[in-house]
């Protein structure tokens, strides 16, 4: 029974990709299974070279890079979020699947949180 | 056997339908026959923990109708350490914990830990969440 938290703000805006990312590592630290959907603004979490402390702000973004860690191995992006942005793979931090976000690949999961 | 469900609520009390549609839903569950074992606060929602809300007469009092629903039907009424830290939101133990000579949330509402919620999934509750 895997969990999908799907992570669709920008990074800094608000706390609320900090709290679900919070959320899906609790989960995963008492071995609930978990995946992770960067969609829409959120693939902006995923960008290289953030410099938030310029601002006064925690880059809590390079936990993404340390996701194994936690046994958080099922990572996704939006193809069509990161068409939008024209952005591409060399931009993002991590090696990530990008899925196009329909039905069929939603209901592989058993329990879908987007805060 | 009737499955237990788990209550995530994450929209502010006030800038949300979150808790109107939350409660609701929790009626029509013990209506049905279904038990709740948790409502578990998260992100904005856990505003609705602090006891020093004062609405007018004739509004909606969110954190008062919690603790009526908690009471009528015994389920818990958690809100997350960390996030409700963040705001302002302490129980007397906290402010202790934390230095601070005030404190804003009491029984039933209680600060918890993510992992009380991590506990809701792995004892197989189905989720509803109310954002």
């Amino acid at each position: 029974m895997t969990t999908l938290f799907i992570l669709n703000k920008p990074p800094y805006q608000s706390e609320q990709t900090k709290e679900a990312l919070d959320m899906a590592l609790s989960l995963a630290a008492f071995d609930s299974r978990v995946a992770l959907l960067f969609a829409g603004d959120g693939v902006w979490n995923l960008v290289e070279d953030q410099a938030p402390k310029q601002q006064g702000m925690k880059e809590f973004t390079r936990l993404y890079k340390g996701l194994d860690l936690y046994d958080i191995e099922e990572l996704y992006v939006e193809q069509t979020a990161l068409e939008n942005y024209q952005l591409t793979e060399e931009n993002l931090m991590i090696p990530i699947q990008s899925v196009h976000c329909d039905a069929e690949f939603i209901q592989r999961f058993a329990q879908v949180i987007c805060l | 056997m009737s499955a237990s469900f788990a209550i995530l609520v994450s929209g502010s009390p006030y800038t949300s339908q979150a808790h109107l549609s939350a409660q609701s839903f929790i009626e029509a569950l013990y209506q049905e026959g279904q038990e709740v074992s948790r409502v578990f606060f998260y992100s904005d929602a856990v505003y609705v923990a602090n006891n020093l809300q004062s609405p007018p007469n004739d509004e909606p009092n969110w954190h008062l109708r919690w603790k009526e629903l908690a009471a009528k039907y015994e389920f818990k009424l958690q809100a997350c350490v960390s996030v409700s830290l963040k705001r302002g939101l302490l129980s007397a133990e906290e402010a202790e914990l934390n230095e601070l000579n005030q404190f804003n949330v009491s029984a039933p509402f209680d600060i918890s830990g993510l992992g009380e919620w991590a506990e809701s999934s792995i004892n197989g509750d189905r989720v509803v969440h109310f954002a």
